[in-house]
This record gives C-alpha cells, structure tokens and sequence, in this order.
C-alpha cells in the first residue's frame, strides 16, 4: 500500500468523521491500491479480519470506518490508508 | 504487532481472568447513541473484546455503561461456559472493571429511582444473573486506567500504547519473528 502513511495509533484524536466531506463530497466507491482496484468494503473487511484475530487495538476504527461503506467519501479513504 | 500471553512471572499459568467494560455517552455527536466496549485478560493477554454501538438511546451516563456492562456479561456467560468445557472452571467470582460508581451500585441493587426506573428488563440481566449469583464482582476502576477506552475513542499516543501493552499486544523482538 504505498499510499498508507506509517501512524503512532490507528486513528487519529483529532478527525471527525461524517458522512459529508465538506471538501469534496464525491462518492469513491474503488481505488487503486498496490496496481489492484479494491473496493472499500473489502477494504474495511479486511482490517475487520485482523481484528477479529488478534488486534483489539481496531475494532474502533473498523466499526467507525464500517458506517460509510454506503458512500464513501474522500475523508473515509484517508482514514482507511492512515 | 502479536498477542503474547504471558504467565511467566505468576508462578503458575492462571486460567482467571476479569475484563474491562466502558460506554462512551453520546459520543458520537452525528448518531446520539453511546458505543461501548469491553475485554476479557486473562493471562496479560486479551481473550475476548468488543466495541459495539449501543441499540437504545442512552439518557444517562450510568445508563450507558450499565448497558455496556450487560453485552460484556453476556461474553462473559459465554467465555465461562467455554473455560468449563475445558475443564478450567472458574473458583472465583469474575472482575468486571468500570468507571462508573453508580452504574456498580446499580448492579449491586437494582433501585428503582426516577432517572433509573425507565431501563428495560433485559439490561438487567447482569444482576439478575451474574452478580446475584455471585459469578461476577463489579469493582471501580479510574477511568486513566480504563483499559476499554481504547474500544470508544480514537486516543492520544501514550493512552494508545499503554493499553494496547495492557491487552497483551506486543511488537515481537526481531530475533522471534518467522516471516
């Protein structure tokens, strides 16, 4: 995932996610990660696995993350790179 | 990052263990609901967690947590079954860990007060069941070492890090790691 920034914690304290992005609303259903079109609720299942298994650390962004899988907008898709 | 779990230095590997609840009223300003979260530890190692989005609007802090203290005894039952199949049925009563003095009272003796009468008959499950029948402790934690913090909110770094060290969660050692 070359467009995922290393993070100290998951989430990050200061983002307030909403349904709405007030900079750019478009809805972004797929993009491309590693050269492969992913969709972003494989995306969220994904870190959903991980956290089912062995990290507890993200079972607040997964269910956080998991509500704008109806229209995700760009915020979401930074959060999930994060 | 892995899950050790780790008995070494308790002499003996215990197979007790006591869990963390908490609910976070009204956090998230978009959906007015409360989410709540718990883990079991058992052996410095987390077993079982959750973060949920409470079903029912919350009217009260105490109410919060008393609803999330009552889907983390519903883990509880389950994981209590599953140690006795095992045969490490559990000698003493469960710890469970919250925040919230009234909401320990209120599991203690169900009071029907004014700001407490309205919460519905399935929540109480925790007393009716647990506490009552003396499978269950509800102890006072501060909320700085709410471990179940980290299942409600996105946390600072220091916060983040300790309790994750709190679940067990280890960044192993390059001489340990198989890749």
């Amino acid at each position: 995932m070359e467009d995922s920034k290393p993070a100290a914690t998951p989430m990050s304290t200061s983002a307030r996610l909403t349904t709405d992005d007030l900079e750019d609303n478009t809805t972004i259903h797929h993009m491309k990660i590693n050269r492969k079109e992913v969709s972003y609720p494989s995306i969220v299942g994904s870190l959903m696995y991980a956290m089912l298994g062995t990290h507890p650390d993200l079972a607040y962004m997964v269910g956080t993350l998991g509500r704008y899988s109806a229209s995700p907008k760009k915020c979401h898709w930074e959060a999930v790179n994060q | 990052m892995c899950l050790v779990f780790d008995g070494s230095d308790l002499g003996s590997l215990d197979m007790s263990f006591h869990e963390y609840s908490d609910a976070d009223w009204s956090g998230d300003p978009g959906m007015l609901k409360s989410t709540s979260g718990f883990v079991f530890i058992s052996n410095r190692g987390a077993i079982g967690w959750g973060s949920k989005c409470q079903t029912m609007v919350a009217l009260s802090s105490t109410e919060s947590e008393y609803i999330g203290l009552c889907y983390a005894g519903q883990h509880l039952a389950y994981l209590q079954t599953l140690f006795e199949d095992v045969s490490q049925k559990q000698k003493n009563p469960t710890e469970l860990l919250c925040d919230n003095q009234v909401a320990i009272i209120l599991s203690k003796d169900v009071q029907f007060r004014a700001r407490t009468k309205h919460i519905q008959c399935k929540y109480h499950y925790l007393h009716d069941d647990l506490v009552a029948k003396k499978e269950v402790i509800v102890r006072y934690v501060s909320t700085n070492n709410m471990v179940a913090d980290i299942f409600m909110k996105a946390l600072g770094r220091e916060k983040h890090w300790r309790f994750t060290h709190v679940m067990g969660l280890r960044i192993p050692s390059s001489g340990s790691v198989k890749s």
